[in-house]
């Protein structure tokens, strides 16, 4: 065996204290990395299961949905990962100090210095690396059985509100390819980890090591007093700044860890929030039983205008709608039911800037490229639309505008009148440049339409009530007291006008048909959220664990490290208070920095991340106040205890042997 | 008057046969404005005698007086806040702060007292130190020699009643050793600074006024130099 190798060994067998956090930090980074590669197998399985071998023609975007979201949590336990295992290597370095010393004086080159640092690690993988990949397993495992709980549950939800059937199983699987890959990434971060120190450790000339004097890394920044410290903290608080400012280096992991944990609190504090609002958002859409009618759409380029152009392919007919909702009520007396149908996609509408608002037409992307404006044209029961027309003051055949319009103006809900007030017709075209003026007759507004039928989470900018005429959708809303018993009843009376015979209709068939309540979308976008934040919330707790280990074991160091510089203040008159109140000064100023960095950061990635969310959902960025304290909160508290276990170790420091050590 | 005295000072370390009598019995007094220098070889125990005398280490017995009072019955704080006013160290590694500038080592235990900066003091220090242009450095910027006289400096900024060195040019070359002598001589002189000088270089301890040999933990010499 090489000597350097030998020395190496020898130490981590006689440091088992520090060898047994550096197997644990190692570990810990390699399981993380494991479960990430457990969760992409899994899902890679689960999606070829479904799509096919080779995840069909998508496969590209397919895998892009998988691995963008590994990469990222990949690379923030690769950064997590190296900040701590760094500083441990970095501490271990610093205390063989006097080996490289004797080393380098019977001949040693800078670059077998190094590789007593670097086969340390080496020696260290061995036994966390498989540590890590079995317990990683394990995180994995059980990660993968608790997002598949959820899936099949997303599955039985989704049926009654996905047109077309699907059916996702996630089960646990890995390859030899996960361990590779997750035993290669560990390995790297572990070089990455020790390299750093290794190169520092090489650099240190002879006679440093001799007198064993570290490589100063101080600087001389200037740093004045602050008045503002010296009055909280006194002029402890001021030597403690000055440290921190001049020796930045020493502090920078700590600070850099525990930045970090807070940047995760509020970014999972930020993702709680934003889905929350998501939710809360559709949740004011209602909860009402739906019978719903769907009729699949063709979607082709119309030969002579070229504009892309939908075919309704099995268009439900008003009289059909009229006769189903006239059953649907029969199901109890007094049965009140609602049916309102919808066709967005025959006609789009010409603009009309002297019948509608300069505000409604000054919508971004109002108008389409082809000077248009969206349009749906709405037909009623024609008990419900007697009933509107009265509302309305026009007679029963009139057509009706909407005069309401709700959107999501970047992550906020606003409302504006297309019209304003003297629409007296509009001209619908459809695709072929077909023209048809339809006369406005009555206007409503939303607070006439209190039926969460004529809400809807995206709206089409025109809707016009009218009396009669087919649609791509139609749906029913009612109450009843029984759902099950309700469902079973329309059910049988939709069979028989649209029987579903087949798993997937949509496709086959030209429709679907789908009895639910209006909350099962939210249900499933709850499922969503939940298996996120679980996983999330996971990955994030241990994360944060590993930043608070590395910031310890860092801050630890640190005071063992400066154990003659204590001494010596102490021979020059500081009193054991004041040096206790300069080291919590140090902790509390790195906690300071470290709130700061964290909260700029922990802001401003969700922050960016809610530009996208508000393109949306109108959810806008709104800061976890509660995360930001307890991240801030846990972080001085962490701090604070170490900081006092270790000044309790410092208690029964002997000065003149502290002094004698030749640190400094 | 006496500024140092030192009773019956004993210390022995260990027990049963393995016990070790660093000190035996030593007695003596520095009178204010004295330059004494304590000799002996390695072992001799200067070192110890110079820890007890700083108030570092707690001897086994005896007495150490300092300008009248007896430190050797104080606690640890009363001890650090008594010598950061009446001793000045200085050590043969300089153990100045890494992360303080020349004069923000020099104020130390001024600050630490909690006494406001007298900015005329700190630059008629630096001057005389040869330290003008060095004030903003710090120690890792500095040649030894340059960063003894910052150590000098710390000593010296609360007017102790004695400054103590131990061994205080064993880092340095002889030229800088006898510039560093020359310093504490002329401190001695311009403020009738009271320095006990512990060395192992017979020398240096030629230019103390009186010189205290010592030997197994107890004096063999005190004799008073003609000059």
């Amino acid at each position: 065996m090489k000597l350097t190798a030998e020395l190496a060994l020898d130490q981590v067998k006689r440091n088992k204290k520090r060898t047994l956090g550096t197997v644990m930090a190692t570990a810990m980074a390699t399981a993380l990395l494991t479960a990430v590669m457990c969760f992409v197998t899994s899902g890679y399985t689960m999606l070829e299961n479904f799509l096919g071998p080779g995840l069909g023609e998508y496969s590209g975007v397919y895998m892009m949905i998988l691995l963008i979201p590994a990469l990222f949590l990949g690379m923030l336990i690769i950064c997590m990962s190296v900040t701590v295992i760094s500083n441990i290597y970095e501490s271990s370095a610093g205390k063989r100090l006097g080996e490289f010393g004797v080393l380098k004086c019977v001949g040693a080159t800078r670059k077998q210095i190094r590789e007593t640092v670097i086969y340390e690690s080496l020696w260290i993988s061995l036994s966390a690396i498989p540590l890590g990949l079995l317990s990683g397993t394990l995180i994995g495992f059980l990660g993968v059985l608790t997002a598949g709980h959820y899936v099949s549950y997303f599955n039985d939800l989704s049926k009654s509100i996905i047109m077309r059937p699907f059916a996702f199983s996630l089960d646990f699987h890995v390859s030899v390819i996960t361990y590779i890959a997750a035993a290669i990434f560990s390995l790297a971060v572990v070089l990455i980890s020790a390299g750093k120190p290794a190169r520092k450790s090489g650099k240190i000339t002879a006679i440093q090591c001799i007198k064993a004097t570290r490589n100063d890394s101080s600087h001389a920044v200037k740093v004045k007093d602050n008045r503002i410290i010296e009055n909280l903290l006194g002029y402890e608080g001021n030597l403690a700044c000055k440290n921190i400012e001049r020796n930045r280096k020493e502090y920078r992991s700590s600070v850099r860890a525990l930045a970090l944990s807070i940047t995760l609190v509020l970014l999972a504090g930020s993702f709680e929030k934003q889905a929350h609002g998501a939710i809360e958002w559709m949740t004011g859409m209602g909860n009402e039983m739906l019978v719903d009618y769907t009729s699949a759409r063709n979607e082709t380029i119309n030969e002579k205008t070229q504009k892309p152009q939908v075919e309704i392919v099995n268009p439900i007919s008003y009289e059909t709608a009229e006769e189903i909702t006239a059953r649907l009520r029969a199901y109890k007396p007094e049965f009140a039911v609602l049916g309102v149908g919808s066709d967005r996609e025959t006609f789009k509408t010409i603009p009309d800037k002297e019948g509608m608002t300069e505000e409604f037409l000054a919508i971004k992307g109002m108008i389409n490229e082809y000077g248009e404006i969206k349009s749906e044209l709405v037909t009623v029961d024609s008990e419900n639309y007697r009933l509107l027309c009265e509302k309305a003051g026009v007679p029963v055949g009139s057509n009706i505008l909407i005069n309401s319009y709700a959107y999501n103006d970047n992550g906020e809900m606003k409302s504006v009148n297309p019209s304003n007030g003297n629409l007296s017709e509009i001209t619908l075209v459809d695709s072929a440049d077909g023209i048809r003026i339809i006369p406005i007759q009555g206007f409503l507004t939303a607070e006439d339409l209190t039926s969460n039928a004529f809400g809807g989470i995206a709206q089409t900018p025109i809707r016009v009530i009218v009396a009669a005429g087919d649609a791509r959708y139609f749906t029913w809303h009612s109450d009843p007291d029984d759902d099950a018993d309700y469902e079973k009843y329309a059910r049988g009376i939709m069979d028989e006008y649209y029987p579903v015979l087949t798993e997937d209709s949509y496709a086959e068939q030209g429709f679907s048909v789908r009895i639910s309540r209006a909350d099962q979308m939210i249900k499933v976008m709850n499922i969503a959220i939940i298996l996120g934040e679980i996983l999330l919330t996971g990955l994030i707790i241990l994360l944060v664990v590993m930043g608070f280990a590395g910031a310890i074991s860092t801050l630890s160091a640190n005071l063992k490290m400066r154990r003659k510089e204590f001494a010596v203040l102490k021979s020059v008159g500081m009193t054991r208070a004041s040096l206790e109140k300069m080291i919590l000064s140090e902790s509390i100023l790195c906690s300071v920095r470290a709130s700061i960095t964290g909260f700029l950061a922990g802001t401003l990635l969700p922050w960016l991340i809610n530009h996208f969310v508000r393109r949306v959902f109108p959810v806008k960025y709104e800061l976890p106040v509660m995360s930001l304290f307890a991240g801030i909160f846990i972080v001085f508290l962490i701090m604070f205890l170490v900081t006092k276990a270790e000044i309790r170790k410092l208690r029964g420091q002997n000065i003149i042997e502290d002094i004698r050590m030749e640190l400094i | 008057m006496a500024v140092l005295e030192v009773k019956e000072l004993t210390k022995i370390y260990g027990r049963g046969e393995s016990v070790v009598v660093a000190l035996d019995h030593v007695s003596f007094s520095v009178e204010r404005g004295e330059f004494v220098a304590m000799i002996g070889a390695s072992g001799s125990g200067k070192s110890t005698l110079m820890n007890m005398i700083g108030g570092l280490d707690h001897p086994t017995s005896g007495e150490v007086i300092i300008d009248g009072k007896g430190i050797t019955s104080m606690s640890e704080d009363e001890l650090a806040i008594f010598r950061r006013r009446n001793l000045g160290m200085i050590y043969q590694f300089y153990n100045l702060i890494p992360t303080l500038t020349a004069e923000e080592n020099i104020v130390l235990p001024w600050r630490l007292d909690g006494r406001r900066l007298n900015k005329n003091r700190v630059k008629e220090l630096l001057a005389v130190l040869g330290l003008k242009e060095r004030a903003d450095h710090l120690p890792g910027q500095m040649s030894g020699g340059q960063q003894q006289r910052v150590s000098i400096g710390r000593a010296l900024i609360n007017e102790p009643a004695f400054i103590l060195a131990d061994e205080p040019t064993g880092n340095l070359d002889s030229k800088t050793s006898g510039e560093i002598i020359d310093l504490l001589r002329y401190t001695n002189k311009r403020f009738n600074q009271t320095v006990l000088l512990i060395t192992h270089d017979e020398k240096i301890a030629l230019s103390a006024d009186r010189i205290i040999t010592i030997g197994d933990g107890k004096i063999l010499r005190d004799e008073v130099m003609k000059k």
